[in-house]
Order: C-alpha cells, then structure tokens, then sequence
C-alpha cells in the first residue's frame, strides 16, 4: 500500500471519530497576545504565542502554528464580523457639586455621534470614588455620581433604555492613592460606549 | 378605594417595582445578522434580528453564507460564521465587582472572540467547550473551529 493512500486512510479515520477541532490564539487590536490553556481527555496544551494552533483530533491536542496571511485567508471573514470594541472616555464633576467641568461638559456632544459607530447602541455610565469613607458609602456615592452623568446624557438627546448604570465604588482608582488619602482625580465617572 | 381595588394596585405596584431585579439576567446582545440566524431557547427556534438580547443557555444556528455578532454584558465580542453553531452556556456578571462567570460553548463551524471583564477579574472565570476540548481563557483574541462530518 502506498504512503499517501495510508494518510489518506487514516485521515478519513480519524475524522470518523466526531471531527477535527482548531483553536487559534490571535494577537489583540493593540498587539497583546493572551494565554489559552486547551485540556482534553489526553492532556493540557498552552497556547502562548500569535498564531499558535492547537490541533484536537480524536482526543489529543497537537500544538501547531500558523501566520497573520493563513489566518485572513480562513478565518477574515469571521474577524472582520467581530462587534466594534467599546470605546471609553471619563468625564469628571467640579468638585462637590453635580455640574460637569467645563472640560468634561465639552465632551458631551461627541458622545452622541460616537455611538453611531455600534449597531444596537449600548452605554455603561460607571461612577468611581476615591478611597476616603467605607464602602458603603462609596458604593452609593458612585453611583449617585453615574446616575447624575445619565440624566446630563438623556437632557444630550442619548435615549434613556440605551444607558446602564453602574456604581464601582472605590474599586477601580485611576491612580494609585492610599486609603484616606483624598484624590480628585478618582472621583470621576466612566462612560463606555459599544 | 375598595379593598379588592387596593389590593389589586397593591400587586401592580410589586410586579412593577419587581421588573428591574430581573433586568439584567441578559447575557449580550445582538450586533450584526447576516443571512439566516436562529436561536433556540426554551425549546422553541426564534428568529434573530439586531438588538435582540441572549439568555444564557441561547443556542444560535447560522445557515450557509449566513453570520451573527454577539456582545456579552463584560465586553466579550462574539462574531460566529457560517454553518455554525454557538451556545452562552454560561453566564453571570456583577459590574459593580466585575465578577462573574462566562462559558460559550462552540458546537460546530467557527466562532472568533474577545474576552472582557470577566476574564480580566479572574483568570479561571471564563472558558469556551468544544465537543472534545475545554479551553481555559486567560485573554484574549483567538479562533475555535469545529469541524464536523457528514454534514
């Protein structure tokens, strides 16, 4: 029997056995590249680099690797109908009152032509605190603070049933500061677009 | 106002202040339909159309040149192609801490993703299950093709 009639044999074989499974590890839209860890019943195989294969045939994962020009050729049409990544901008209030600086109330208008850009729009309004008082306290606070973001986005013509509200609290500093140690630029709320 | 009045506005009131609570069950929502998409939930097949919102446990079918875009709730971008099928097995999500839970099952044809917030709170958080694989998803871009025969 000849070689390629045996490969061809034992291809048929071993798709008999429920398929072939591929997973592809891509490098993100700014370049990064994650970790996949692919178990089956033989074992783990870790994809580490862009364009690292795993192969699954009958009930092993075969590590492989592949390039940015077979990627396109077999899988662009599933990437290019990826959702549009969300887009974030902050926007911060004068302090102790519930006006926007006169900075973050520039930002507004935009707000409403950007959302063009995603099908079925959707907006996160998430309100932060900085570290100063318990968690409680910051838990309401902050969303106080997105709840007041909202009502300047619906009086900006953005539909109401399109903005979910979020109160982080003081979980997410954008800069780094000490419990107690007040800062400004914590205080703030984040609006996520997608 | 008779009692039986009252007790009536009395059960309005409840079953309206009761709705938001159950708001935010939804896993995602639909971005983009091409071609023919359905989705089963419940035992029924339903058609899909943009801003459809996904329970979890949704199973999406696409058709032949067909295709279906899905964002999850903590930013997973989904897009799933042709002949394909996809499930949110799993999903749960609190945006106040970020944590959760997320398993997208990739049943045949091929489903690229992002992963979100999820996956970046808890590196064990979030998984994708093929017929034969479960694959642990640490971040963040990658491709699952599920080839099946006889078809």
């Amino acid at each position: 029997m000849s070689k390629a009639l045996l490969a061809a044999l034992a291809a048929v074989a071993l798709a008999g056995c429920g398929g072939r499974e591929r997973i592809v590890l891509l490098p993100d839209a700014d370049g990064k590249v994650g970790v996949i860890e692919v178990r089956t019943e033989a074992g783990t195989t870790e994809l580490r680099e862009a364009y690292a294969v795993a192969r699954v045939e009958g009930k092993r994962a075969v590590a492989e690797k592949t390039d940015a020009a077979a990627v396109a050729e077999r899988y662009g049409t599933v990437l290019e109908g990826l959702p549009a990544r969300p887009q974030r901008l902050t926007l911060y209030f004068e302090f102790g009152t519930d006006r926007l600086t006169a900075q973050s109330r520039a930002l507004v208008p935009g707000i409403q032509s950007d959302l063009r850009r995603f099908a079925a729009p959707e907006v996160v309004v998430s309100g932060h605190t900085d570290a100063i008082g318990d968690p409680a306290f910051n838990d309401k606070l902050s969303l106080d603070r997105a709840n007041r973001a909202r009502d300047i986005l619906v009086a900006a013509g953005i539909p109401r049933d399109q903005i979910q509200v979020v109160g982080r609290g003081a979980r997410e500093p954008l800069v780094a500061a000490r419990p107690g140690v007040p800062e400004p630029r914590n205080r703030r709320v984040e609006i996520k677009l997608r | 106002m008779k009692p039986a009045r009252r007790l009536l506005a009395l059960l309005i009131a409840t079953a309206l202040a009761a709705t938001p609570a159950l708001a935010e069950d939804w896993a995602g929502t639909v971005k983009a339909v091409d071609g023919t998409v359905t989705l089963e939930r419940d035992g029924k097949t339903l058609p899909v159309a943009v801003g459809d919102k996904v329970m979890p446990k949704d199973k999406l079918t696409t058709a032949k040149d067909s295709r279906v875009a899905v964002t999850l709730r903590d930013d997973t971008l989904i897009s799933t192609g042709p002949r394909s099928q996809m499930a949110v097995a799993e999903f749960a999500f609190d945006p106040a801490t970020q944590s959760g839970s997320v398993v997208v099952s990739v049943l045949r044809g091929v489903t690229a993703m992002v992963s979100g917030l999820v996956a970046k709170a808890n590196a064990s958080a979030m998984r994708v299950t093929t017929p034969t694989a479960t694959i642990g998803i640490r971040g963040t871009e990658f491709v699952v093709e599920v080839e099946t025969t006889g078809e």
